[in-house]
């Protein structure tokens, strides 16, 4: 039912960049491999913030459409990829009005040390039992929480690029992140108890 | 033994974190956007519009050949009527500088200014490389 693959672009970072001048002088068939590289991870994120197949599919489908329209404006200098996940975020935001306000109502006055690196970190082996459980866990976090989780997580964006992404400050979604996860080890510690 | 739970829990929530898998594309779902795209009106590229670099530019290469022209002349000793002595201009307001410190000045100036350059240059191909390729 499920893909595993995070591959984010096929190409390389010069092909994207042919690709969007084209798709900006018009080619449509140009368009097309971009949308064809990125639906997965567009239609992704609005599904694990809406919970919602169907509104996430047209969201996906209405933030496409959307960046076609603003291609011109679009600077080669940004990150094609964070821009169309900010096009998707805002789309959220507006079928969700109470997700900005929960995001925004997150503290991020509290200490909170993540690090940033893509360094291998010890990987724990899931049963699929308890690998179920916390997919669940997952899709029951609160919506603000998912749309961070998955920013981080599925997408492999930095606390920085999911900062721009969401129009948040760095603080709020390093909290958001960082509570995110203590609630999901708090399920785990209530599974296991009940267990 | 808390301690060891904790941390056992954080990596188990990060490995599944990290495994969270991608849910299948409705079928279709790229042909539905590329039909959508095509039902919108085709637009053309941006039209030629004057911006703030169509402004500075010209500033910057009038201000750039101006002392590269002063600097020249100066360092061959040639004195031009048409010209102002630039030099002379300086030398009179920061007395206290030696000639070696206004030529390192001026170098300075320049190299910011072929910096300045570049980085405009650079910038206008991003933001409108349609208008400076053939291929297109």
């Amino acid at each position: 039912m499920y893909q595993n693959s995070k591959v984010i672009f096929e190409g390389t970072l010069s092909e994207e960049r042919e690709l969007i001048r084209r798709a900006q002088q018009g080619e449509t068939a140009a368009f097309e491999t971009l949308v064809q590289e990125h639906a997965s991870f567009v239609y992704n994120l609005a599904l694990r913030t809406l919970n919602d197949a169907h509104e996430a599919e047209d969201v996906a489908q209405e933030a496409f459409v959307r960046a076609w329209q603003a291609l011109p404006q679009f600077r080669a200098t940004a990150q094609f990829r964070t821009w169309l996940y900010r096009i998707v975020t805002n789309l959220c935001y507006n079928r969700l009005p109470q997700l900005k306000r929960e995001l925004a109502a997150l503290d991020p006055a509290e200490e909170v040390v993540l690090s940033d690196g893509r360094q291998a970190v010890e990987r724990a082996l899931l049963t699929a039992e308890l690998r179920q459980q916390i997919f669940m866990a997952i899709d029951n976090l609160p919506q603000s929480y998912r749309l961070l989780v998955t920013l981080r997580h599925l997408q492999e964006l930095s606390y920085q690029e999911i900062a721009e992404v969401t129009e948040m400050p760095l603080g709020t979604v390093k909290t958001g992140i960082f509570r995110a996860r203590q609630m999901l080890q708090e399920r785990l510690r209530e599974w296991r108890v009940g267990d | 033994m808390d301690e060891l739970y904790e941390q056992q829990s954080e990596v188990i929530v990060e490995t599944a974190l990290n495994e969270f898998p991608l849910a299948p594309l409705p079928p279709y779902f790229v042909a539905q956007v590329m039909a959508r795209v095509a039902q919108l009106p085709q637009w053309s590229p941006e039209p030629f519009r004057l911006n703030w670099r169509d402004g500075i530019v010209p500033a910057i290469t009038t201000v750039f050949s101006y002392l590269l022209l002063t600097l020249t002349l100066w360092l061959l000793g040639r004195d031009v009527a048409w010209l102002p002595d630039t030099p002379a201009l300086f030398s009179s307001g920061l007395d206290s500088l030696t000639t070696v410190g206004w030529l390192c000045i001026a170098m300075m100036i320049l190299v910011g200014e072929i910096g300045l350059l570049l980085w405009v240059g650079i910038g206008s191909w991003w933001d409108h490389p349609f208008l400076m390729s053939n291929d297109g």
